[in-house]
């Protein structure tokens, strides 16, 4: 339950808001369930309705791990459109620092407060330290690596014979993203196209259900 | 957007149809008319709305900063360069493009960026400003621009190809589905209504619909997802 909260405020979600559905789905849930018993004495329609409340919960909580892995995407996909930008204020002979202030800018929150700590340890520390530092947060090797190559560039900006290494590993990320993206959304929509697959087998159930109980409703008649 | 509404009145009205058809209950029916009616006027109608509108601005503002630049180079004048940028305007654009033709074109231009609202149209933006004060060439100053926007140009056409792809796709497959329970009522006609003297086979059926109405919206949020940076004017604002 712990580690369930954590993760929920470190997705920035409403703590309030998330426990209140899930208890308000559970409790509509079972209240369904026993009603629906009530009214129509069928043992299977309440296991049925219980089991998809449980479902339902299940999805919901397992949501979380998916929400964390698109959010750290999201982040990196963001760093890399950013950087596209950064290179192109280094082409125009702006230096690495004033670059990296600019392109702050551009950011949303969470790349921001990255961004912000980056340049103040940058002010306190020159060494390659606070780039690696900023890397290390993405937990992505070739970050990593392009983040050496910009602390490179510090001194002699486009000049540097590290630019090139720069922009080779930044045009590999840049096509590599854009690439990912697009495929992104094809498996998700290909998922959702599976959901029609998942109709076909409720009607399946309806169907073996309905034949079910009409044979059963003939066998009682004889 | 007329469309999209007598889409949305079609699906609805036919969906309520089909209810109707496999319940043999009005109030079914009708209770699906209202539910798809509603979703599609209150929620689907404005992300298709919002999708269709970002797309067309990522469409006209790449088609906006390559004309501009390459006019720009030549004839090195805002103005002309301006008018050039915006002649295969979309007709929201031109209208946006009326609201503003009080302002001087330097306005202009810094005005369209909470228009566009993309990060790239501020680094054209800053590009300009660049080449404003310090001069030079603006195609070389630009080019790693240009390849910017036509990346994000390709991307947003790629994925628009592949979303229609998808939607085909997605209402065959449910289509189908529909003609299979369609079929079942017509082809078995009086076992069939053997069955709908069952209430579990009513609940289920009704589970159905309403997983199609769900599988629906999930697919529309997919659907209207555009990787694009956006800028935050709007956060800074």
């Amino acid at each position: 339950m712990k580690k369930i909260k954590e993760r929920i405020i470190s997705l920035g979600l409403n703590l309030k808001k998330e426990i209140s559905i899930m208890i308000i789905v559970f409790s509509v849930g079972i209240l369904c369930s026993l009603g629906s018993y009530i009214l129509t004495k069928q043992l299977l329609l309440l296991i049925v309705i219980i089991l998809l409340t449980i479902g339902f919960e299940f999805i919901y909580i397992n949501r979380y791990k998916s929400l964390e892995e698109k959010q750290k995407r999201d982040i990196e996909n963001e760093f890399i459109s950013v950087v596209s930008f950064f290179k192109i204020y280094l082409k125009n002979g702006m230096n690495v620092y004033t670059s990296l202030k600019e392109v702050s800018s551009f950011v949303s929150v969470k790349l921001k407060e990255r961004f912000d700590q980056l340049i103040i340890d940058i002010d306190e520390d020159k060494s390659v330290e606070p780039f690696i530092k900023f890397a290390k947060k993405f937990n992505t090797l070739i970050i990593e690596q392009m983040m050496i190559s910009i602390y490179q560039m510090v001194d002699e900006g486009i000049n540097s014979p590290y630019f090139n290494q720069f922009e080779t590993i930044l045009s590999s990320l840049s096509n590599e993203m854009h690439q990912k993206n697009l495929y992104t959304k094809e498996t998700s929509l290909s998922n959702c196209c599976a959901s029609a697959l998942i109709g076909a087998a409720i009607l399946i159930v309806l169907i073996t259900l309905g034949v079910v109980s009409v044979i059963g409703e003939m066998i009682n008649g004889l | 957007m007329k469309i999209v509404s007598v889409i949305g009145l079609i699906s609805a009205f036919l969906l309520a149809i089909i209810v109707y058809l496999t319940t043999n209950n009005y109030i079914f029916a009708l209770v699906f008319l209202f539910i798809f009616l509603g979703y599609f006027m209150v929620i689907a109608y404005k992300m298709i709305k919002k999708y269709l509108s970002r797309k067309q601005r990522c469409h006209d503002c790449y088609k906006f900063i390559n004309s501009f630049l390459i006019t720009m180079s030549v004839k090195e004048s805002l103005t002309e360069s301006f008018s050039s940028g915006t002649i295969n305007a979309s007709l929201d654009f031109k209208n946006e493009l009326s609201e503003l033709e009080n302002m001087v074109v330097e306005d202009r231009i810094i005005y369209l960026r909470r228009y566009f609202n993309l990060a790239i149209y501020k680094m054209f933006l800053n590009v300009l400003n660049i080449y404003q004060e310090q001069g030079g060439n603006i195609l070389s100053m630009s080019e790693s621009l240009m390849h910017e926007s036509t990346l994000v140009e390709e991307s947003v056409n790629k994925s628009s190809n592949i979303g229609i792809k998808k939607l085909t796709e997605f209402l065959i497959l449910w289509i189908l589905t529909f003609f299979v329970l369609l079929f079942m009522r017509f082809g078995m006609k009086e076992f069939y209504l053997n069955m709908l003297n069952n209430n579990m086979f009513i609940v289920c059926l009704l589970i159905f619909f309403l997983f199609f109405v769900l599988s629906f919206h999930l697919f529309l949020i997919n659907f209207t997802k555009l990787a694009i940076k956006e800028d935050n004017i709007n956060e800074e604002d």
